[in-house]
């Protein structure tokens, strides 16, 4: 299992510092949750994890710093799931997650039938087999998840970056594309990193939590330690109620105060 | 279809366009004689066609050379229309774009309108002109739309335009100042094969040779780049890369269509697209049926236009634009539908 270390890194995104001297270990085949408020440098926390923005310090992916390997061997270690991914028009499933398969087919080679066979298992895991011939752009936002799931999965790196990855769905496709996530990370032990909006989720979701605010780690711990009404007030400046789920593990409420409301 | 099955229907279009090209024109010729004349001249074949000389001379010096001038020309100019829209990612992005055209129009203006008179070389300056211009202008657009800091490729387009603005401002100027040459201006700026010959497709092989080799290599990664370029990199793609090369071939191939015909418009734009109807996005597949589909395509344009006013010919621009701007208006229509 591949762990990924981040000793004192920064980024600065035209002049201005993203990410300020972050020190973080990521044991191989855990589940870390990113949380923070907008503008905190999750994404761009990510982005660095996978080589896709400069930065300074060092980040460790396995035994080897991130900046001594190749586009394509950082591509067959880490895959990434980005927020908003792009979808080329006309492009079915099928050829979609082949894409996947790009680190490991020559520059100017082709497929080879090893990687047709791992792009049809991943399919058939993700339950996609069904439509594969299916056109990508006319797929549900719940497939369409899965889909570049599939793609990310399809490289067979150890670590898998997660940006947001429920954004734009409903709560049961939330949960769905998380409890997949999860079976996943066993199945193939893997070490999952993802940026989560939701808070409860992020709780359920993960093992540890790490709260960036202004590009710094704000709180780092197990979901209980991390999600307290007083840090997230602190760093979210938002109202919420943080309850026990009777079921196990943390419910957080965003509450209304009349009293903080500003007369118009 | 299938791949064999598109790539099949598409070689049997273009020897059915080139076919029809060497028969047609004032003296018409017979095409069981014609085919018999050109498997003549395979090695170890021995026929008798039946031809006279002057049937012969024809065939060989005046109508096999246009169709073979026709078919590269067609062929590189929807290679290099396939290329630039994979690349930039923009469905409207043609070989003209990035200021080779205005590059090349500018380069050939200066050779008619202050060159030596070159009747006696063994190479003509206009085509050279032409070329170094159309490379000059991309240099410039890619120089420019990479100083900025930003590179996305809108940057690169921008770049582009405002270079063709200025080169069109000059070549404007010195048309307008040599009046007596805006006749000869005019007609190649319109696009020609009327002076081909075998010298001119000498001239266009080599770099017609580069130019398919390179891109049909990279028409996978092309593919990847539909994805942008973030997530290129994400998998393992250097994007900036594969543009650069992509592009670098593509103008090679306009230049070189340029250089021979001048400006004919629009096939860059309507084979790949016609194609992509046909045969779905990937560029495995675009590439190389662009190739096939802008050679026939463009061998038939030649023949309607060295037909249909004969013995007058028309310049052929004309009948690609005349085809090609209502088919433009569709794909716009299309491309906003699907958006």
């Amino acid at each position: 299992m591949t762990g990924v270390e981040l000793r004192g890194v920064s980024v600065a995104l035209d002049g201005r510092p993203v990410l300020t001297g972050l020190r973080l270990a990521i044991a191989g085949g855990s589940r870390l949750g990113l949380i923070g408020p907008n503008g905190s440098g999750k994404t761009t926390l990510l982005r660095a994890i996978a080589g896709l923005v400069p930065y300074q310090g060092e980040i460790r992916i396995g035994d080897d710093p991130g900046g001594s390997l190749s586009r394509r061997e950082l591509a067959r270690r880490i895959a990434m799931v980005p927020q908003n991914p792009v979808i080329p028009a006309g492009i079915t499933v099928s050829e979609y997650v082949l894409m996947g398969r790009t680190p490991y087919i020559p520059t100017f080679g082709t497929e080879s039938r090893r990687d047709h066979e791992i792009a049809t298992s991943v399919l058939e895991h993700l339950d996609l087999a069904a439509l594969t011939a299916r056109r990508l752009d006319a797929l549900s936002g719940g497939e369409r998840q899965r889909a570049v799931l599939a793609r990310a999965l399809a490289q067979q790196a150890p670590v898998l970056l997660l940006d947001e990855p429920t954004t734009g769905l409903d709560v049961g496709h939330q949960q769905q594309v998380l409890e997949l996530v999860d079976t996943l990370r066993d199945d193939l032990d893997l070490t999952v990193v993802s940026a989560l909006h939701d808070l409860t989720l992020a709780g359920q979701f993960a093992d540890q939590l790490v709260l960036l605010d202004a590009g710094r780690v704000a709180a780092a711990g197990p979901p209980a330690a991390v999600l307290t009404e007083q840090v997230i007030s602190r760093h979210y400046h938002a109202s919420v109620r943080v309850l026990e789920d009777p079921g196990g593990g943390i419910v957080v409420v965003p509450v209304r105060h009349v009293e903080r409301q500003v007369t118009l | 279809m299938t791949r064999g099955g598109l790539l099949g229907a598409g070689c049997a279009a273009l020897a059915g366009a080139a076919l029809a090209a060497v028969l047609a024109g004032p003296v018409r010729l017979a095409p069981g004689a014609v085919l018999l004349e050109l498997a003549g001249r395979l090695p170890f074949v021995d026929t008798h066609s039946g031809l006279t000389s002057q049937e012969v001379a024809i065939l060989w010096q005046l109508r096999l050379p246009r169709v073979v001038l026709g078919g590269l020309v067609g062929a590189m100019l929807a290679l290099a229309g396939a290329a630039y829209q994979g690349v930039f990612r923009n469905p409207l992005a043609d070989p003209y774009l990035l200021g080779a055209a205005a590059g090349a129009g500018l380069g050939a203006t200066l050779a008619i309108a202050y060159g030596p008179d070159t009747s006696g070389w063994p190479v003509d300056l206009l085509p050279l002109a032409a070329f170094a211009g159309a490379i000059t202008g991309v240099v410039a657009a890619y120089a420019l739309g990479r100083s900025g800091g930003a590179r996305t490729t809108t940057t690169l387009i921008l770049a582009g335009v405002a270079v063709a603005a200025f080169l069109t401002a000059v070549q404007t100027y010195v048309q307008q100042q040599r009046a007596e040459t805006l006749r000869e201006v005019y007609g190649w700026i319109l696009g020609r094969l009327t002076t081909a010959g075998w010298r001119e497709v000498v001239l266009m092989v080599p770099y017609a040779l580069v130019s398919t080799v390179a891109i049909l290599l990279h028409r996978r990664l092309i593919d990847v780049l539909a994805v942008g370029d973030d997530e290129a990199a994400s998998l393992g793609v250097r994007a900036t890369r594969v543009r650069l090369v992509v592009v670098a071939a593509a103008t090679l191939a306009t230049a070189a269509a340029v250089a021979v015909s001048g400006l004919i418009g629009f096939v860059g734009i309507i084979v790949p697209h016609t194609i992509r109807l046909v045969a779905g996005p990937s560029h495995r597949l675009l590439v190389p049926l662009s190739l096939v589909g802008g050679a026939a395509f463009l061998i038939l344009a030649d023949l309607v236009a060295r037909t249909v006013m004969a013995p007058a010919e028309l310049p052929i621009g004309v009948i690609t634009a005349f085809f090609g701007a209502p088919f433009f208006a569709l794909v716009l229509r299309t491309a906003r539908q699907v958006a």
